[in-house]
C-alpha cells in the first residue's frame, strides 16, 4: 500500500471519527485529543491490520474502543462537560428560529440520554453516515439487532415529541 | 393488506425496502387513514432529526487533520526505542509480566459482563488488537432491560395472555417486531401465532 493511499484513507475517515468522538464525549478538547489518539493508534498498528478486512471497519472498532475508554477515564476526573449551542444565522423569522432551537435542544437531550447501545447505533448512522450493514460489521452484531437498537432510539424520540404534542411542529411554524 | 408496523415505516424512511413492498405500502396508504397518520408522524420525526443532525454537523468546528503529525510522533517513537538496547529487552519482559499478572487477575476476579475489553497496557493491547471488540460497554443499558422485559413477558403466563390477546398492544408489537428482526425460528413464530389465534377465538 502506497503512503499516499494510506494518507487518503486516514483523511477520508478523520471527520467522521471526530464527529463521533465529539458527540460521545461532548467536549471539543477531549474529542480532538481522542481522535488524535485513535489515528495515532491506527497508524502505529497498520502492520497488524489484515487488508482483507475493510479499513474503515477496523478503524471504527479502534475508535469506539478508545472513545469508551477515554470517556470512562474522564468520568473519574471531570464530570461537567460543555453543552453545545446552536449557531443559527440571525436572518429569517426569529420566532421560527427560537422554536427550532428549542426543538433541537430537546432532541440533543434525548440523544444524550439514550442507552449506550442505542446511542452508538444512532450516532454511527447519522454522524458517520454508515449503513446498517456496516454498523453491524463494526459492532459484530446482526443487522436485525442494529436496526432494532436504531428503532428503539427513534421510537424514544417520537414518543417524547408526541407526548409533548410537538409532532405538528411543521404546522406550528 | 394488514396495517403497517412501526418498524416497517422506519425501514421505508431509511430506504431499506424493495420496490414491490414500497408500492404495496403506497397502495395501502391510499385507503388507510390510520397508517397515513402514522406515516405523517414518522416523517415529521425523521425530517426533524435530519435537520438537527445537519445543523449540528454544520456547527462543528473540526480541526484540520495533519497526517505528518502522526508520522512524526511515530518516527520519534521508533528512533527513541532503537537508541536503547535495554528498552529492546524490557518491552517483551513487561509484556510477559503483564500477561502473567492479567491472567492471574482474571483467575481470581472473573471479568464482569460490562468490563471494557480494552487494556491500558499498550503492549498487551497490541497483541490483542485485531481481536478487540469495541462496544461491549453496557453498564446502564436499557436495551438489555428491554430484553429482560421481553423475557419476563414470555415467562409470565398471565402477562403473556394479556399481550397476546391484544390488551397490551404495545408489548405485542414489540414482541412481534423483536421476533421478526432477530430472525427467530419460524417454528417459534408459528407457535406464537397459533396461541394468539386460539386466544382470539376464545
Amino acid at each position: 500500500m502506497k503512503s499516499s493511499e494510506i494518507n487518503s484513507l486516514f483523511e477520508k475517515n478523520y471527520k467522521r471519527i471526530f464527529r463521533l468522538a465529539l458527540k460521545m464525549l461532548k467536549n471539543y478538547d477531549d474529542a480532538e485529543d481522542a481522535t488524535q489518539n485513535i489515528m495515532q493508534l491506527a497508524y502505529e498498528n497498520l502492520d497488524s491490520f489484515r487488508w482483507e478486512a475493510k479499513f474503515s471497519t477496523w478503524l471504527y472498532r479502534i475508535a469506539l474502543n478508545h472513545i469508551y475508554s477515554y470517556s470512562n477515564k474522564r468520568k473519574k476526573r471531570q464530570k461537567n462537560v460543555s453543552k453545545l449551542n446552536y449557531n443559527f444565522p440571525d436572518s429569517g423569522n426569529p420566532e421560527k428560529r427560537i422554536y427550532t432551537e428549542e426543538l433541537f435542544k430537546k432532541l440533543d437531550e434525548i440523544i444524550e440520554d439514550l442507552p449506550p447501545k442505542q446511542k452508538e447505533v444512532f450516532l454511527l448512522r447519522y454522524y458517520s453516515n454508515l449503513t446498517f450493514k456496516k454498523i453491524a460489521k463494526i459492532l459484530h452484531k446482526k443487522v436485525g439487532t442494529v436496526k432494532s437498537s436504531y428503532f428503539f432510539a427513534m421510537k424514544k424520540i417520537k414518543e417524547f415529541f408526541k407526548k409533548k404534542d410537538l409532532l405538528d411542529f411543521e404546522e406550528q411554524l | 393488506m394488514k396495517c403497517i408496523k412501526d418498524k416497517e415505516v422506519m425501514d421505508y424512511f431509511n430506504d431499506e425496502l424493495n420496490k414491490t413492498r414500497k408500492k404495496e405500502i403506497a397502495a395501502h396508504l391510499d385507503g388507510c387513514k390510520k397508517c397515513r397518520e402514522k406515516f405523517r408522524e414518522w416523517q415529521a420525526i425523521f425530517s426533524l432529526t435530519k435537520d438537527y443532525v445537519e445543523k449540528d454537523k454544520e456547527d462543528m468546528q473540526i480541526p484540520d487533520f495533519n497526517m505528518s503529525k502522526l508520522i512524526t510522533i511515530s518516527d520519534e517513537t521508533v528512533e527513541e526505542s532503537s537508541f536503547s538496547l535495554i528498552r529492546y529487552w524490557i518491552k517483551p519482559a513487561i509484556a510477559v509480566a503483564a500477561v502473567v499478572i492479567l491472567s492471574l487477575t482474571f483467575l481470581f476476579f472473573p471479568a464482569k459482563k460490562d468490563d471494557l475489553p480494552y487494556n491500558d497496557n499498550f503492549l498487551v493491547l497490541q497483541d490483542n488488537f485485531m481481536e478487540a471488540t469495541a462496544p461491549q460497554i453496557n453498564s446502564i443499558n436499557i436495551a438489555y432491560l428491554e430484553e429482560a422485559l421481553l423475557q419476563e413477558i414470555y415467562s409470565d403466563d398471565k402477562l403473556r395472555k394479556q399481550v397476546l390477546s391484544g390488551e397490551l398492544q404495545d408489548y405485542y408489537d414489540i414482541i412481534m417486531d423483536d421476533m421478526r428482526y432477530n430472525e427467530l425460528e419460524d417454528s417459534d413464530l408459528e407457535l406464537l401465532e397459533k396461541e394468539l389465534n386460539k386466544l382470539k377465538a376464545s
